[in-house]
């Protein structure tokens, strides 16, 4: 049960991690191009998904501290973040139109 | 300035590259393999492929251990007690003799506590592991410096490669896989460099730290040999090292920062009390199922002592922490607790050990490692590839002989512990020819792989000095495919533990490493299908390789 637990909160982490990278991604022009043809993102999307990708980063390390105690959480969630920032980038390089899903709106 | 600074920075980077990439990738490999050194021992001794049950009763201590011990070793100075782990289902005994130097090492069903018949092999955690940290060669710990060089090469490189990355942030996500190999290349190299960087920095650094006594034993030796005068000694210590001399500055400083105390035998006989007692006394200090390891020292001596080992499966830290019981009596006489120094140093040797009960954050460290393997691989490609046009038109032999190393090094040490795993389950358990057993088989069969791997290589780029090395690659690549593939299928017909029934049970270990042989070949073959792609389009176009369309930025081009 505590393990069942703690893989839900790990998987979440992870979910969390790539989501987090994702958004930042999606604030940066050449990548808003990728994924939503035509002009860079406006100032405010930009810093609604600099919000909520710092968020989801943060969510991210919540959820590793929540699974396990602090030393072990901390070297989790440093290679979950490249684990997830690596997913993105293949996204990006393979499918970034699916990334639409999680920021359908363009103006 | 600055300018002159990434200038002097892409030297090194350069340099320091092509000189330790080799070796580098062997280190990461082999410490990418290390990470699941247990497993890979489960696919290669199948006689120890029990299942795993926590809930299981673990074997008595006093009913089935001790008469063990006193049947297979009553003259053994010392017995050691492994408890059953998740990671090392089976109940491991150690023993010696006085005169035999040699430790026997006896495994046990702890359900049934039948022995476990030995394979003849050194595995990964006697083969794969030593390889890691110190090449196999332990002759006045040269391989041991040689990976510290190429440590102190990697944070270099990591530093350097920094400095000269000039759109660090900008291009933090850009992977353009599919704009030809040189730029492709040269994404995987910067996105697995920078992502990983504190990964990189974390596991070489914590490496070089792990083995401080090596690398760095004048310190502590000028200060132990200060403090070890013959007042401070505890009484009885040194004597038998004949009189007036000191405790030697090491074994003091074991003392002190480990706690490991030398015996002094009362050479009176005595029983050993109850093991068991003594457990249950020590896990009311440190709670339930938390002792892992005892050891008795001079069972059979009424000055013995009975250690016991605390686990560290839930934290970072190694513990070393450790109580102790006199033998004979059963009562606590002693106990050691690391000092903050010294447990600052088991937190740094614990996140490089791994020794710690997490699958996900295991994983995570294999895939980093090979992530790593990736950066590595790729930074020797882009070395070949920015020079491979000017170097051929110059006569000069550079990028062949790093076209060599790079084939040799890659495809060679990557081949060589496919052959390791195949001729675990092909070679015969006896000794073969010329007095060979198995386990050296094995391990003459890592090494001849790989030499005939540089040879290949040699001879590929020499035969054809425009294209051979793409030849070179795409057979090797074909032969870890096969190499792979043939172990994995040799696990089937030699043991019938397949894959389904692996599944079915189901049995991670033997999964785990069945389903990697089959990635691994499949991922071979399809290097090699592109390779032999690109061999057809550089046979068409000669000379016409993507290196232009990378010099528009990055690193320029250094020959």
């Amino acid at each position: 049960m505590a393990d069942a637990l703690s893989a839900i909160t790990l998987t979440s982490a992870c979910v969390a991690s790539v989501l987090g990278f994702a958004w930042l991604a999606m604030a940066m022009q050449v990548h808003w191009k990728q994924v939503h043809t035509g002009a860079g993102p406006t100032r405010l999307h930009r810093r609604a998904l600099r919000l909520l990708g710092s968020l989801g980063l943060a969510a991210s390390l919540g959820l590793c501290l929540a699974a396990d105690a602090t030393s072990m959480a901390i070297l989790v969630w440093m290679l979950l973040l490249a684990c997830g920032a690596i997913v993105v980038a293949l996204t990006l390089c393979w499918r970034p139109r699916a990334l639409r899903l999680i920021w359908p709106w363009r103006d | 300035m600055t300018g002159i600074f990434r200038d002097r920075m892409g030297a090194l980077h350069t340099w320091a590259g092509v000189v330790f990439s080799v070796l580098l990738f062997a280190i990461f490999w082999t410490g990418s393999l290390s990470v699941f050194d247990k497993e890979i021992d489960r696919w290669m001794m199948p006689a120890t492929r029990l299942q795993w049950d926590a809930s299981a009763p673990q074997p008595s201590l006093d009913r089935d251990v001790k008469p063990l011990l006193e049947a297979r070793a009553p003259k053994s100075p010392a017995w050691t007690v492994i408890l059953p782990t998740e990671r090392t289902p089976f109940l491991t005994l150690t023993y010696g003799s006085e005169q035999a130097r040699k430790h026997h090492r006896d495994w046990f069903d702890p359900r049934t506590m039948a022995e476990l018949p030995k394979t003849d092999t050194a595995g990964a955690s006697g083969f794969l592991y030593p390889f890691h940290h110190n090449l196999t060669i332990r002759y006045k710990d040269i391989g041991a410096w040689i990976v510290g060089l190429a440590s102190v090469a990697m944070l270099c490189l990591l530093v350097s490669g920094v400095v000269i990355h000039r759109k660090l942030f900008a291009e933090f996500f850009t992977l353009r896989l599919r704009r030809g190999f040189g730029r492709a290349n040269l994404d995987v190299h910067n996105v697995s460099g920078i992502l990983l960087l504190p990964f990189y920095i974390l596991i070489t650094l914590s490496g070089l730290i792990v083995a401080f006594s090596i690398y760095f034993p004048s310190a502590h030796e000028a200060l132990y040999a200060q403090q070890a005068t013959p007042e401070d000694r505890p009484a009885g210590q040194g004597e038998r090292r004949g009189g007036r001399q000191a405790e030697s500055p090491e074994r003091a400083f074991l003392r002190e920062a480990l706690g490991r105390e030398r015996l002094t035998p009362a050479r009176r006989p005595s029983d050993v009390a109850s093991l068991e007692q003594i457990v249950a006394d020590a896990e009311r200090h440190w709670g339930k199922g938390s002792v892992y390891l005892i050891r008795v020292n001079n069972p059979e001596d009424a000055g013995g002592n009975v250690v016991l080992r605390r686990s560290s499966s839930e934290t970072v830290t190694k513990d070393i922490d450790h109580l102790r019981y006199s033998s004979a009596s059963g009562e606590p006489i002693g106990s050691f607790q690391s000092s903050t120094t010294v447990s600052v140093w088991n937190f740094i040797a614990g996140t490089h050990y791994l020794q710690f009960r997490h699958w996900l954050l295991r994983w995570l460290y294999f895939l980093g490692g090979i992530g790593g393997c990736a950066m590595i691989a790729t930074g020797l490609f882009f070395w070949t590839q920015a020079r491979r046009r000017k170097h051929l038109k110059q006569g000069h032999v550079g990028v062949t002989l790093v076209d060599v190393l790079s084939v040799g090094g890659i495809c060679g040490i990557i081949a060589g512990t496919f052959a390791f795993f195949l001729a675990n389950k092909l070679l015969p358990d006896q000794e073969m020819a010329w007095g060979i057993d198995r386990s050296q088989g094995e391990i003459l069969a890592f090494y001849m792989v790989w030499l005939m791997s540089l040879i290949h290589a040699l001879l590929r780029s020499i035969g054809n000095r425009q294209s051979g090395h793409l030849l070179a690659w795409r057979e090797q690549c074909w032969a870890i495919a096969a190499l792979a593939a043939g172990a994995a299928l040799s696990n089937w017909l030699v043991t019938g533990d397949h894959l389904l029934r692996m599944l079915g049970e189901p049995y991670w270990p033997v999964v785990g490493m069945d389903l990697s042989l089959l990635l691994a070949a499949a991922l071979s073959t399809l290097a090699a299908s592109k390779l032999a792609r690109r061999e057809r389009s550089v046979a068409v176009s000669r000379g016409e390789d993507e290196a232009g369309d990378l010099l528009d930025d990055e690193e320029p081009a250094r020959g």
